[in-house]
């Protein structure tokens, strides 16, 4: 679904990433972690071309993402607030996503319905801009309307920051029945080895833009491995 | 059917910041100065082109030439247009960034950015500050609204490179751009002059300078989504 040629990215003299082969197979969950300045929010930038790599290329369904914006159509992200239109109210930003995506007003109420315990009640009907909600909030609107597409592709960076243990629970449900019912790909990055462990089918750890490990194993074993390397550090 | 739907966003979000813009009077403060220091260079030649003035001075150089003192003065007044335009607090309401991760095209967003900076308000101040002159002297209307609109679509063109800089990645080519359109200015404006004093050509001449400025801008807009689409990255890069 995704592969990734020699890919580097450098910010001045500071080598941001270097990937020489990644292939992302449809359907996988895959996990990224790795400490600061590791390269995660990076490469989920490149792989959404919205900043230009200094070598190399990413394909998404065999096309590279720099020379063409087909992607975009079946592609579901959400990195951090900065990308969400915040002058509009959240019902219009879903509204918007909805004419985007050719969905009709009453499958968008229909989809939305499947967020309803992920919202909380917090989202919907507050008739305020989304620059006026909590960071928490900015954060689940930013997650449903990467996710209410039902995208083919799915990106999240630090999926689980600003979240409650509750949110944080319904999410990892949301994203598998995503994966089950869609068969979507999907690539989270996040600081939480438990959460992002359990539920990714594989695990891979960044260090100072490289590829450290890549693991694939259950969720217990992945933790253990993830705990002792960075204890280890 | 996109181009539609974020043009309409893009109106709504002057709508909805306009609250922010006014909270911040620095900012407002700080162009109103710039503006006024524009009104008072161009108050002062309109008193240096007075009776009583421009008789000594046409005693001291010569023949009166209204045109090419107003046309000698576009040069310095767009370069501060231009630097109000780059340096002021811009709309920072409508964040095209917030687009690019939405299937939406770069190409519609430059060309709407484009489109709502060719038609924004601030460019009809540079040609109003000349309408005293043009009104003081006995031009047909067709003469004036020519050569406001030649001023016109030279403001928008100052706004679009304004733009292109504040969007773009990589901004060495605003430079060539900024130079291309400086340079071109005084070889525009110089027949102007001419086309002033040859009355019999110059009202031929001057719908094509009106047609001219036309073509500015399709070059420029050329200019603007071939590169804008290339650099068109999130900026914080």
């Amino acid at each position: 679904m995704i592969k990734i040629d020699n890919l580097t990215k450098y910010f001045g003299e500071n080598k941001a990433l270097d990937i020489k082969q990644l292939q992302i197979a449809e359907g996988s969950i895959v996990g990224l972690v790795g400490n600061n300045g590791a390269g995660k929010t990076t490469m989920l930038r490149l792989i959404l071309d919205l900043c230009k790599a200094n070598n190399g290329t990413v394909l998404s369904k065999g096309k590279d993402v720099s020379k063409t914006e087909d992607w975009k159509e079946y592609t579901g992200s959400f990195l951090d607030s900065g990308y969400l239109i915040d002058f509009l109210t959240a019902e219009e930003y879903f509204k918007l996503i909805a004419e985007l995506n050719h969905i009709t007003k009453e499958d968008m109420q229909l989809r939305l319905s499947r967020f309803d315990a992920f919202m909380n009640g917090e989202i919907l009907g507050k008739k305020k801009l989304i620059k006026n909600y909590s960071a928490g909030n900015k954060q689940k609107i930013g997650i449903v309307a990467a996710m209410i597409t039902n995208p083919k592709v799915l990106l999240l960076d630090e999926p689980f920051n600003f979240l409650d243990p509750s949110s944080q629970m319904e999410m990892l449900r949301l994203l598998r029945d995503l994966n089950k019912e869609f068969g979507t790909t999907m690539i989270l990055s996040s600081h939480n080895i438990e959460l992002v462990s359990e539920i990714s089918s594989r695990i891979i750890l960044l260090e100072k833009g490289l590829v450290k490990k890549d693991i694939s194993a259950s969720a217990d074993e992945a933790i253990e491995e993830l705990r002792t390397y960075f204890s280890i550090k | 059917m996109n181009f539609n739907l974020i043009f309409k966003l893009y109106k709504l979000s002057f709508k909805r910041v306009i609250l922010e813009i006014q909270e911040n009077k620095l900012a407002i403060a700080s162009t109103i100065f710039m503006y006024l220091i524009m009104i008072g260079v161009l108050a002062g030649l309109l008193i240096s082109l007075s009776d009583e003035i421009s008789r000594l001075r046409d005693s001291i150089i010569g023949r009166n030439d209204t045109h090419l003192i107003i046309n000698a003065s576009l040069i310095s007044l767009f370069s501060l247009d231009f630097s109000i335009k780059l340096f002021g607090k811009g709309h920072k309401g409508f964040n095209v960034y917030s687009f690019l991760t939405l299937p939406v095209r770069k190409a519609v967003l430059v060309d709407i950015v484009f489109i709502k900076e060719c038609f924004s308000l601030y460019n009809l101040i540079l040609p109003c500050l000349f309408l005293p002159f043009l009104l003081v002297y006995p031009y047909a209307i067709d003469k004036i609204v020519c050569y406001m609109f030649f001023l016109y679509t030279i403001s928008a063109c100052n706004t679009i490179i304004a733009r292109i800089f504040r969007l773009g990645r990589k901004r060495s080519y605003i430079y060539y751009l900024y130079i291309v359109l400086y340079f071109l200015l005084p070889v525009l404006l110089i027949p102007i002059v001419l086309l002033f004093s040859y009355a019999v050509l110059f009202k031929a001449n001057i719908y094509f300078y009106a047609l001219l400025g036309v073509f500015i801008l399709c070059v420029l807009h050329r200019i603007f989504r071939k590169t804008c689409i290339r650099d068109f990255y999130y900026i914080d890069e």
